[in-house]
């Protein structure tokens, strides 16, 4: 706020300095422009979604017209009445909590080792868990299918599984890691002094105090499977078509009305998981990685 | 790109008023005995998936890019049409093929356009809108600053959806420019711009949160000092913020570039069926041709164009660190 206030006085004292007749014409050129820009991005960013939600319960436009002819649930009706649709809502609540799991219990056991204690190698873990993701991600699916095919996992639910669960390592692994990291020495040997067992003071210092990097990285990880499409559609199709590879085929095949509805009804989960942690998010910047395009 | 990217510190509410970097606890150093050793198993399961899943498969499948069809590589050889096999040390005849063929020649030149534009604008839009904020604070670069973070909300399938309605034919573009008295003027979907657009979307979140942490770090004594002399907003950002945010300025134009490479999602959806970019020649060269092996050959394209990215990355970084001695 005082740095507003500062800005705002000189802005002010800057201007009186200027002759009287072109500054305020070139405050006002100003903050026209500054409208304009904040006008067009706000256009650039929200108006797409605004417009998806419209479409989830228009009947249909008089082009070129922006208001809609009338307003209806049919759509949703639509959605909920077809079965291919369902299907694959129901499949993608349930691959994604088992990716979820199988994450934690691959993952969460390496982030306690990394975060509190040091081994040889360490450095080199680190960095396999981060290189995987610095590769362009389509051409590391690309280059799985071979794999695959030889574990003959192509188009099964496993390898559903295995593709989604690559995309969640770094997340389960390195925020938590951190969380462990972070906990104070001096909690830790307070503890033992007080006669607390390795487990008593994992379960009792360690876990409640790494236990919102754990929730975050959990939410990351579930949103990472859960709208994960480009992978899954190479190695799932034709069997295990989820949610977001669905979106493939409705965009092309089903009215706009149905993609719309099943493009919100995707997204509200992933938008409301991802508000309940935005500080921590934030924070990091790690949400970021999160979709692969 | 990803570890230069965020911080290595602790990313939750930390009890520690300093917490320690993950690389090195100096306290812990003496446990590297049974039970050390037992702790560095544990941190080799994530490791192991990845090896299996991640690393061996790009092994294999650069050995198939090379004919080696052979092996592990039976099962997708035997399925896919129309392999080059080779003896010995193998064969460039896929890569070849694939190199001359046009389509693929014609992907690479527009991937790399999409790429430079995408990240360009996004660094562009990216410092505008967090350096106007820094400079001349107020609720409307507040209220932007939030709202470019919003995409990182939205899963990418259905912002390339939205994207693709808003600015389709007949879209509310579309329509807005009818309104407007100029037909077809905005109509972008199916098109390079459509998919650059998108790219910018999507890419928009990373790169506000990554320069405004970087911002923070730029001292308000500095920029007192240039008001203090009569420095106005745009000179105080050419010459007082943006030297200080080299680094991230690099981070964001290489990890955008990196992220358009590794899309797929985004010009599936929006992007034209000719030329069509990397990603998307990569995937339907396996999923509509089935040509695994061609296929691979694109993937690794696009691997060495991220590596081309990456020593832009370590040229730049490097090239920053000669100039602060």
């Amino acid at each position: 706020m005082s740095r507003l206030a500062d800005a705002e006085r000189s802005g002010r004292t800057g201007r009186t300095g200027r002759s009287g007749r072109t500054a305020p014409r070139r405050a006002a050129a100003a903050v026209v422009l500054r409208g304009a820009c904040f006008v067009a991005a706000a256009v650039f960013i929200v108006l797409p979604l605004a417009w998806i939600v419209l479409l989830s319960f228009s009947s249909g436009f008089h082009f070129p017209s922006l208001v809609p002819t009338s307003l209806t649930l049919a759509w949703w009706r639509d959605v909920l009445s077809s079965p291919g649709l369902v299907h694959s809502i129901v499949l993608s609540v349930t691959i994604a909590p088992v990716v979820l799991a199988l994450s934690a219990l691959l993952c969460l056991p390496a982030a306690y080792a990394i975060g509190r204690y040091d081994f040889p190698g360490k450095r080199l873990v680190l960095l396999g868990v981060f290189s995987l993701n610095a590769f362009p991600r389509i051409s590391l699916y690309i280059a799985m299918i071979p794999m695959l095919f030889f574990l003959n996992l192509m188009g099964t639910a496993v390898g559903v599984v295995v593709v989604q669960l690559v995309g969640t390592v770094l997340f389960m692994t390195w925020i938590p890691a951190t969380g462990f990291a972070a906990v104070p020495e001096a909690l830790v040997d307070a503890a033992r002094d007080a006669g607390a067992s390795h487990l008593q003071v994992f379960s009792r210092v360690l876990l409640p105090l790494a236990r919102p990097s754990i929730v975050v990285a959990a939410v990351l990880s579930f949103l990472a499977a859960f709208d994960e499409a480009q992978g899954t559609f190479l190695v799932g199709a034709p069997h295990y078509v989820t949610m977001p590879v669905e979106m493939y085929s409705l965009v092309l095949d089903y009215p706009l009305g149905v993609a719309a509805v099943f493009a919100v009804a995707l997204s509200v989960p992933s938008a409301l998981l991802l508000w309940s942690v935005r500080r921590v998010l934030f924070g990091i910047g790690a949400g970021s990685a999160l979709h692969a395009r | 790109m990803m570890s230069d990217a965020p911080t290595l510190t602790a990313p939750a509410r930390s009890t520690h008023s300093n917490p320690p970097a993950l690389g090195r606890r100096p306290g812990r150093r003496g446990i590297a005995g049974p039970r050390g050793g037992r702790v560095a198993l544990l941190a080799l399961l994530p490791v192991a998936f990845l090896a299996v899943f991640g690393g061996i498969p790009v092994v294999l499948s650069l050995l198939l890019v090379l004919g080696h069809t052979g092996g592990p590589n039976q099962a997708v050889s035997e399925l896919g049409q129309n392999e080059i096999a080779g003896r010995g040390l193998g064969t460039l005849g896929a890569i070849t093929q694939v190199l001359r063929d046009k389509v693929f020649q014609q992907s690479v030149v527009a991937t790399v356009v999409v790429l430079l534009v995408t990240s360009m604008v996004v660094l562009g839009g990216g410092l505008a809108i967090t350096v106007w904020h820094r400079l001349r604070p107020s609720r409307p670069t507040a209220l932007l600053q939030f709202l470019a973070v919003i995409p990182l909300f939205v899963p990418v399938v259905i912002a390339s959806f939205a994207l693709w309605t808003f600015w389709g034919d007949r879209g509310a573009a579309d329509s807005a420019a009818q309104l407007a008295g100029v037909s077809h003027a905005l109509v972008f979907s199916g098109t390079l711009k459509g998919v650059v657009i998108a790219e910018v979307w999507v890419s928009l979140p990373f790169a506000v949160l990554l320069l405004r942490s970087g911002i923070a770090a730029v001292s308000d004594s500095s920029l007192d000092a240039a008001r203090d002399v009569g420095a106005g907003t745009l000179r105080t950002a050419r010459q007082i913020v943006l030297p200080q945010l080299r680094r991230e300025c690099l981070v964001v134009f290489c990890f955008t570039a990196v992220g358009v490479l590794g899309s797929f999602t985004v010009p599936y959806i929006i992007g034209p069926s000719s030329p069509l970019l990397l990603g998307v020649d990569a995937a339907t060269t396996f999923t509509s041709y089935n040509e695994p092996q061609q296929s691979a050959v694109i993937g690794f394209a696009i691997f060495a164009l991220a590596a081309v990215v990456g020593c832009v990355y370590a040229v730049g970084s490097r090239s920053r660190r000669v100039a602060a001695r």
